[in-house]
């Protein structure tokens, strides 16, 4: 047998090895931490001599940089109190939604699966059609292909009735693309049919589960692997399904049982460094040769591979493993399936929700995506409660401070920008959803398309009906809306009229926004002003006078002579 | 161009973005308290401009309406309008009830 790369061209070092008998290989995307390896083989094997074999290798790590994190051991963000750390945090809390938006850009969201079991180490799982799970039965039948006894995947069957008579099928609808999936007992048949656009096609699963631990790291491919016990740490399953076209034959295959002690020589190759794992690289062989139309027959065939990602809920993809197969899709085609991540998410979004409800929020809802009738509903904005006598004196102890750096040291001393902080950080905290607004408000949690938590907050109670005793508004809301926009056209009006009152007005609101840090919407003029970034290095200006507008806005223009308050101006 | 016609285009562009209106069910905020100063320094006379028509009156409840000539013109009137059965009626007579200067937002 000889093997064929994956990669020809070794793309995010996925490597593929020319040696058929090489074990699990390793390929790695960094980790912060320690890194572990995990090597999965993802087998398209022909019978006799013209098998083909190309593996696949991916490496999980013990921390996971760029993917969904570790549920389980990722300290829970209490979104209610922190909302804003869904987001800013730069670890795993964040890239698990970012993760899942990223899919959810590829359009792939839907097409997830997930596993609900995990397995010490790379195991065998269960099968994703068949009910109950028979993990041995899988084991034994990717060991079947391993010994090689695989019929032609080239020859294309008329009809699906070389189902065996009196197997035991279950029908399954399956996610997408197939419209019925008939699974029955796989260790000497194929394990399953599926009709799909009136095509039968035999897809194979390969099912290997990833486990990686605190300490160290460990990894089997395709091997039988008893059940798991004390796993402690991300797992993962991948199922993949390799679609060939159905055979005319069934699959003869014999269950090849490898002790665990084997599966780990062939394919655990344990690293604590980069260095590590660098080192054990350079000793991988790679391929150097590989069939010229290689990369056309998989693209020519890409609708008879899909692979399908799951694992529990808990448990975490390794985005190495979804980076090499994000890759094949996009080289040849390949259908790439990832529930998977809608169901983190919607567990990560439902977690949220349950912190917003142990609240007493009125209404929570979370959805993958934004609610379309949002906008129909009236935001709600945090109140501003009267600080406490101790906030007061800390918000007076820290204006006088400012003020007396200010006149001692100038307004641009580096000391008071610390104190703005702190007295921003306390202005800050008197703005929170009082009682009254979470017992009537509403909370609509999403994924955002930044991966980010997106949330809205919303009056999802009406408001009491004021009793007859109450004084009742003279005007509705909508025409209390007309009035003002009635008075807005009259004082517009005026304003046309009288340049310099616009021109004021104008100077007041600029003034304001860029001189003073008023916000335009503060501003009784909706015109919106902002700085322009003009910093260069000095060394580029070193042979000019021009020095940045917002520095000293009054100073002169050398084109129409100095302005008031120029300190030139006046020693002149 | 001269400059009074570009004082003038850049009055009238400032106009164009004076904002003192408020949204149905919002509240008013620091832009409308600086409206509020603008309207005050523009010096228009808002009754001179705009008067209540009756079709401001159709708008409003039939109690407020009630509550207004109450306020506005006393207990007696009040409760002599409060007779009229139907609301269109109601609303031309509190129209003709109000002073002609009368403004609802003030």
């Amino acid at each position: 047998m000889n093997g064929f790369p994956a990669f020809p061209e070794q793309v995010d070092g996925l490597l593929v090895e020319a040696d058929e008998r090489l074990p699990a290989q390793v390929s790695a995307t960094m980790g912060y931490d320690s890194v572990s390896e995990i090597a999965t083989r993802f087998e398209l094997c022909q019978s006799s001599s013209h098998s083909a074999r190309f593996n696949d290798d991916v490496v999980a790590v013990d921390k996971f940089p760029n993917h969904l994190g570790h549920i389980r051991c990722r300290k829970s963000i209490n979104a209610a109190k922190n909302p804003a750390a869904f987001n800013e945090r730069r670890d795993r809390d964040r890239h698990q939604i970012g993760f899942g938006e990223e899919l959810l850009r590829l359009g792939a969201l839907n097409r997830i699966v997930f596993g609900h079991s995990s397995y010490e180490n790379v195991g065998v799982g269960r099968d994703p059609q068949r009910i109950p799970a028979h993990p041995s039965a899988i084991a034994s039948f990717i060991s079947s292909i391993e010994i090689g006894r695989w019929p032609s995947r080239f020859s294309i069957p008329k009809t699906s009735e070389i189902l065996p008579a009196g197997r035991a099928a279950s029908t399954s609808i399956r996610p997408f693309g197939s419209l019925w999936t008939t699974t029955f007992a796989p260790v000497w048949m194929p394990r399953c049919w599926s009709r799909s656009f009136r095509r039968v096609i035999c897809p194979f699963p390969v099912t290997v589960r990833i486990v990686s631990f605190f300490a160290g790291v460990s990894a089997f491919t395709g091997s039988l692997l008893p059940s798991p016990t004390n796993v402690m740490s991300n797992a993962i399953t991948c199922k993949a399904v390799l679609c060939l076209l159905s055979m005319t034959a069934p699959v003869a295959a014999r269950a090849q049982q490898i002790s665990r002690d084997a599966a780990a020589r062939a394919a655990i190759h344990p690293v604590a460094s980069a260095a590590d794992l660098t080192a054990w690289l350079s000793r991988v062989l790679r391929t150097r040769a590989s069939p010229p139309d290689f990369a056309e027959t998989l693209r020519g065939q890409s609708s008879l591979y899909i692979i399908e990602m799951t694992t529990a809920p808990d448990r975490l993809p390794c985005a190495d493993l979804w980076t090499k197969l994000g890759s094949l899709r996009a080289r040849y085609g390949w259908q790439v399936r990832t529930e998977l991540v809608q169901e983190l998410a919607e567990d990560k979004l439902n977690a949220i929700a349950d912190e917003y409800r142990a609240i007493g929020w009125h209404e929570v809802g979370a959805t993958l995506d934004r609610p379309y009738d949002l906008y129909m509903k009236g935001s709600m904005y945090p109140a501003t409660r009267e600080p406490t006598e101790a906030e007061a004196e800390g918000l007076a102890e820290i204006e006088l401070e400012i003020e007396t750096i200010a006149e001692k040291e100038g307004e641009d001393s580096d000391r008071i920008e610390p104190l703005c902080d702190e007295r921003d950080a306390i202005t800050e905290g008197l703005r929170a959803f009082n009682a009254q607004q979470v017992a009537v408000g509403g909370v609509a949690l999403w994924v955002s398309h930044d991966g980010s938590l997106g949330k809205s907050f919303y009056r999802a109670k009406a408001e009491p009906k004021a009793g007859s005793g109450d004084p009742q508004p003279l005007y509705s809301n909508s025409l209390f809306a007309d009035l003002t926009r009635i008075k807005t056209q009259i004082v517009q009006e005026a304003v046309a009229a009288d340049p310099a009152l616009a021109l004021d007005v104008l100077l007041d609101s600029l003034a304001g926004q860029l001189l003073h840090g008023a916000h335009s919407y503060q501003m009784a003029i909706e015109v919106q002003a902002k700085t322009v970034a003009t910093d260069v290095p000095d060394e580029l200006m070193v042979t000019s006078d021009v020095r940045p507008v917002e520095e000293d806005p009054l100073r002169v223009d050398p084109r129409r002579g100095p302005v008031r308050g120029d300190p030139r101006h006046d020693q002149r | 161009m001269t400059s009074d016609d570009k004082m003038a285009l850049l009055a009238g562009l400032v106009a164009m973005t004076v904002d003192g209106t408020v949204f149905a069910g919002g509240s008013t905020g620091r832009r409308h308290h600086h409206f509020e100063q603008v309207a005050r320094a523009s010096g228009v006379d808002i009754a001179a401009r705009w008067s209540a028509p009756i079709a401001l009156f159709d708008k409003m409840r039939r109690a407020a309406m009630i509550d207004l000539l109450r306020e506005e013109c006393g207990a007696p009137s009040a409760e002599n309008c409060a007779t009229i059965k139907k609301k269109g009626d109601l609303a031309v007579n509190v129209s003709e009830r109000l002073p002609a200067t009368w403004l609802p937002l003030r």
